[in-house]
């Protein structure tokens, strides 16, 4: 089914490249930026695509829980819903149904899975040499997406990192994750 | 050797299809608007066509007018926006515009003229509703030498075949360098 809908995603864009045949000569951002926190580094990296008329702001955080286990979550604008580009300066949006991934150890418990309320906002300056992208998401039932033993994992694995903030209920049932990435342009 | 043109359009497919691969998975599971849509004037029906498209994390605007010339020779002009600069999209609505830099296609006689070539004072602005089922386009270009981009004869052509559609204003000055083009198309969703 997944193979289907990128299959599917690759010939619609296929096409659409192929209407775009002559190639971007204008003066107009091009080109993929990549992002890491400051304070996280590694831990937290992000990046903005833009390609002629496809455009995608994107990142992950990874960390290790208490016992060594390996969490990270990435996140992606899948359908952007707002977006502008000039010559300088890019900015990407969705404010709603954003992307995301987590892997806990060995387990994917979901992968590209779109939230209601999950919104991703991100920007760039060529001239500043810096860039940002920052996620903002919550929901009323995590136990549907988590068992208990990876909704602990991913609270001790993103405890450690200063950018990302991850609050569940004593029920385990409402959540929220916000993480910031933002820094200058990797070469 | 091979053809530097291939090499752009394989480039171009390859990185666009690393936008499609990131953005593979949630194209059909939320309620925010997706699909190709064509519209057309219902007082130049078949003459002029509007397209809006969003796939995903890709998006394009297009407006297509075709007519004949004096000679009764086809005249094809085309417009796209390769590198839009501005876009909102909801659940409903969609907007797509390229405030410069919108690329310009002309085929007269069957024959290409001109392969979507940049125009920097060039801008293009779509917008479509799903619940009316209605789109505009809007379309608006100038330039100071059009000598350097067609012959005086495409010219002639060009200015014969547009002079007899309602919606497009072309203009050349007499010494064929300074020209300007628009046209507007409002229309009812074509499935």
């Amino acid at each position: 089914m997944q193979f289907l809908r990128i299959a599917t995603a690759l010939c619609l864009v296929t096409f659409f490249g192929a209407r775009a045949q002559a190639g971007p000569t204008s003066p107009l951002l091009e080109g993929e930026f990549d992002f890491a926190s400051a304070e996280d580094l590694s831990h937290n990296v992000c990046t903005m695509l833009v390609d002629g008329g496809g455009f995608v702001a994107d990142g992950g955080v990874n960390s290790v829980d208490d016992a060594f286990q390996s969490v990270s979550i990435n996140y992606s604008t899948a359908q952007p819903t707002s977006i502008t580009r000039s010559s300088d300066k890019l900015a990407i949006k969705q404010s709603e149904f954003a992307t995301l991934s987590v892997t806990v150890g060995a387990a994917t418990p979901f992968t590209n899975l779109p939230i209601e309320k999950c919104s991703v906002t991100s920007s760039f300056s060529k001239s500043k040499v810096k860039g940002s992208v920052s996620l903002g998401c919550k929901g009323d039932n995590l136990s549907d997406l988590l068992s208990a033993d990876q909704i602990a994992s991913v609270q001790q694995a993103m405890a450690k990192l200063k950018r990302v903030k991850f609050k569940v209920s004593a029920a385990l049932t409402k959540w929220s994750l916000s993480v910031v990435c933002a820094g200058e342009l990797q070469p | 050797m091979p053809d530097t043109k291939f090499i752009r359009i394989v480039g171009a497919l390859l990185v666009v299809g690393l936008v499609a691969a990131r953005a593979e998975a949630a194209l059909v599971t939320t309620p925010l608007i997706e699909g190709d849509f064509i519209w057309e004037p219902g007082d130049d029906f078949d003459h002029e066509a509007c397209t809006i498209f969003v796939d995903g994390a890709s998006f394009s605007a297009r407006v297509a007018i075709d007519s004949v010339d004096d000679s009764m020779q086809e005249v094809a002009l085309s417009f796209e926006t390769q590198q839009p600069t501005n876009i909102t999209r909801g659940t409903d609505k969609l907007a797509v515009r390229q405030g410069q830099w919108v690329s310009m296609g002309v085929q007269i006689g069957g024959a290409d003229i001109l392969v979507q070539v940049p125009i920097e004072k060039c801008s293009l602005s779509a917008s479509f509703g799903l619940s009316k089922s209605r789109g505009v386009t809007s379309l608006s270009c100038k330039g100071d030498d059009l000598s350097q981009l067609l012959s005086p004869t495409n010219i002639a052509s060009v200015t014969s075949a547009m002079a007899t559609r309602k919606h497009v204003k072309f203009k050349v000055d007499s010494a064929r360098k300074k020209w300007s083009l628009s046209t507007a198309c409002a229309g009812v969703f074509t499935p």
